[in-house]
């Protein structure tokens, strides 16, 4: 019986050696037989094992490549400076926009006395030179998380930028004397919503960051802008509060002007592929300017400074893949 | 032989039974298995060269004796092809090229044809020629130049015995005429190990002549010797290029660009290719899908499934821009069997010849109908479908083993490239096309 069964195999392995050459019967991958006269070298084989399957005639190449995770960051400007600030601007009743307006932006804006900041590197979309911004540039291949506290409003500090730590006791809750400063912004490429570590997943396309300046999506290549209107700095478009505390005057939750949208921390994701100028994701960016409501003599004397904190990180870095060797 | 067994069985015990149903496999078996075996195989013989091709339907080798001066004497010089000639059985000389000039030839088929002395003078006997070949070949043919006398083809299996129908007779005697005269012989199966050609010659001394004398050579498979299958651009740099000024990258480097047999491609250099070494005997059909550009994968090799929302589509991926050339060493034919140009260079394939690779910025090809960074329409050349001409193989005539090379480049531009990893495969099949 064994024998028997044994014959049976045989006949099977020739049947189907014979199928193999049949037109459209695979080619394999050449093998050292001695019954092959003159002797055919045995296969030489370098590779991968990753892919094809010459028993079956696939000889499938792979080409594979890695890129790291890499981001940079331009600090075009980090320092919005509204200079020196006229003591008699604006009253409770009837406060004043004290724009961040530069030195070039003087002559427009600067009343007796008053003195702006740096005049900016250029124009970022119809900023004109004449106001004060703070910006990034964000070169990535990779997803960024984007952390940013907003600052708050500007506190009273030393003449050598230290916590000045009287209380104003005007306000109901005796915190420190402060003004009330109020953000806009402007973006440029694609951001998307931050709703934790995994979400939006790495695979998933996540939600378009609507800019809260101008309430549009952001997207590659293109420009919010300064305001959900005009696109303009100087007018009462778009501001938002960089704080989600009281009222800077009354320290409660309301005071005389009409609290804008709270914004004390921004919470983001920048999206990947977004680099240099030009092509299909170029550099994102995101420029800030201030501006300050003044109530005149009310805004006691002395240095003011807001401080936003921003932190990058790696939202996504994958390792090498090693394919395996033949 | 299920009749048979059935009486074997009848009023035996159940168990007797079923050892004797056994019996009747095993003489099945046996049976079936001596169908296969040499002595038994039929062998057709043909004087229509067409017929005798579209029979056999293989692929065979062919010698028209134009390598070897007149006069050389044939013997071992087909070795390599596994045939050797000699002298026929019953002695004499063995054959040799000879020019044409000096034969009674009907009409050449070119210069030199491989004579045979008919027998010596005052002897009758059939010299001839004999060829033995190391393995059974499947078929023999060829043409007989002096048509005038009758030929004799004897076929022995390993054995030694006589194939079947042996010896096959082609022409008549007196016969005459102008046109050279097709023999062959084809055998159900790869038995042929002994070819004895004579004449029963009418003037002892004379040579007759073959020419084109063909026989399915030593290789019955084919087959791929030598391959490397992977093309790696390790880690790339991430800021290398912008989308104004791409840099270009060529796969260089580990694992395959020291190993010797892609370094001797004529070219290569340091660069990493993947390559395919094909034994081809009998024509083969190549297909390559090159399977679009790399595109983003996760750190297993797995498809990556985000969307690069920068393009448009339902489904778009990140993709790497990436370019390809290939070089091709022998004869490869379209579909159509006509001459194959290489895309890269658009030379003609042919026998034992590289084509080249082109110049630095020439010759590149995109592996996609869309652009990587766009998702428009480009020019793309995205497969090949190509026939690697038979006969070509190590120790064959057309000068050895066919081969396809690959080399591939990436346009980088900076950051807008996401991070991650990247895999191509192309995907190559090769089967048998006759």
């Amino acid at each position: 019986m064994k024998k028997t069964l044994l014959l049976v195999v045989v006949m099977m392995l020739v049947a189907g050696a014979a199928m193999a050459q049949a037109i459209g019967g695979a080619v394999p991958l050449q093998e050292a037989d001695a019954a092959n006269v003159p002797p055919i070298p045995a296969a030489q084989v370098q590779g991968t094992s990753v892919v094809g399957d010459p028993a079956t005639g696939k000889y499938d190449i792979l080409i594979n490549g890695w890129i790291e995770a890499y981001a940079r960051v331009s600090t075009y400007d980090n320092w919005i400076d509204f200079g020196i600030m006229s003591p008699t601007s604006g009253s409770y009743a009837a406060p004043v926009s004290r724009w961040a307006f530069s030195e070039a932006g003087e002559a427009t804006y600067a009343l007796t006395g008053e003195d702006g900041g740096q005049t900016p590197l250029y124009e970022v979309n119809s900023s004109t030179l004449n106001f004060d911004l703070a910006g990034l540039q964000i070169q990535t291949n990779a997803r960024l998380d984007l952390q940013m506290t907003m600052g708050g409003y500007l506190t009273r500090c030393t003449s050598t930028g230290a916590d000045f730590v009287g209380s104003d006791t005007r306000r109901a809750d005796g915190y420190f004397y402060q003004l009330r400063n109020q953000a806009k912004m402007v973006m440029h490429g694609k951001f998307l919503a931050n709703a934790g570590p995994a979400d939006p997943a790495q695979d998933a396309e996540g939600t378009p960051y609507v800019s809260p300046t101008s309430l549009t999506a952001t997207d590659y290549n293109d420009w919010t802008n300064w305001g959900a209107g005009v696109n303009a700095i100087n007018n009462e478009d778009g501001w938002f509060e960089p704080d989600e505390s009281n009222d800077p005057w009354t320290g409660t939750a309301a005071g005389p002007v009409a609290m804008a949208a709270q914004l004390p921390l921004l919470n983001l994701v920048v999206e990947r592929g977004q680099a240099q100028t030009g092509g299909t994701g170029e550099a994102a960016e995101i420029w800030w300017t201030q501006r300050i409501l003044r109530r005149g003599l009310q805004d006691v004397a002395g240095n003011y400074r807001s401080d936003m904190m921003i932190t990058l990180t790696y939202r996504e870095a994958d390792t090498q893949w090693q394919p395996t060797v033949k | 032989m299920a009749i048979f067994a059935a009486r074997q069985s009848k009023g035996l015990p159940h168990t007797a039974r079923r050892c004797a149903r056994a019996a009747g496999w095993l003489s099945v078996a046996i049976v079936m298995l001596v169908t296969l075996t040499p002595g038994s195989a039929a062998v057709t013989s043909y004087t229509d060269a067409s017929t005798y091709h579209n029979a056999l339907a293989w692929y065979e080798v062919s010698t028209n004796f134009e390598s070897y001066p007149a006069g050389t004497v044939i013997e071992e010089q087909y070795a390599s092809l596994g045939a050797h000639f000699s002298a026929g059985p019953y002695g004499g000389a063995s054959p040799q090229v000879r020019d044409l000039a000096g034969l009674d030839s009907s009409q050449p088929l070119d210069a030199h044809a491989l004579g045979a002395i008919q027998g010596l003078g005052g002897d009758p006997r059939p010299y001839g020629m004999r060829v033995t070949f190391d393995g059974g070949v499947k078929s023999i043919g060829g043409y007989q130049l002096d048509v005038s006398v009758t030929l004799y083809v004897a076929l022995y299996d390993g054995a030694g015995a006589l194939l079947p129908g042996s010896p096959f007779v082609f022409g008549g005697g007196g016969e005459s005429g102008t046109t050279a005269r097709f023999f062959g012989c084809i055998s159900d199966v790869r038995n042929i190990k002994t070819v004895d050609f004579y004449t029963l010659a009418a003037f002892p001394g004379d040579f007759f002549a073959l020419d084109n004398l063909q026989f399915t050579g030593p290789r019955t498979e084919a087959a791929v010797s030598v391959w490397d299958n992977w093309i790696s651009f390790g880690a790339l740099n991430p800021i290398a290029g912008t989308t104004t000024t791409p840099a270009t990258v060529i796969a260089s480097g580990s694992p395959a660009s020291d190993w010797p047999p892609t370094a001797t491609i004529p070219g290569v250099g340091g660069y990493d290719v993947g390559y395919l070494e094909i034994a081809a005997p009998a024509r083969l059909k190549l297909s390559v899908k090159m399977g679009g550009h790399l595109t983003h994968c996760a750190p297993d090799g797995t498809p990556f499934t985000g969307k690069d929302t920068r393009k448009p589509g339902t489904d778009p991926r990140y993709e790497l821009k990436t370019q390809w050339k290939v070089a091709l060493r022998g004869k490869f034919l379209t579909p159509g069997e006509t001459v194959f140009e290489s895309p890269t260079t658009g030379e003609e394939t042919d026998f034992d010849q590289w084509t080249g690779w082109g110049g630095a910025e020439a010759g590149w090809l995109s592996p996609s109908a869309k652009d990587a960074w766009t998702g428009a329409d480009i020019a793309g050349t995205t497969d090949l479908e190509m026939l690697v001409e038979r006969d070509q193989f190590t120790g064959s005539e057309t000068g050895g083993a066919a081969a396809i090379c690959f080399i591939e480049r990436i346009l980088q531009r900076g950051q807008q490239d996401v991070a991650g990893n990247y895999r191509q495969v192309v995907d190559i099949t090769l089967t048998y096309a006759e």
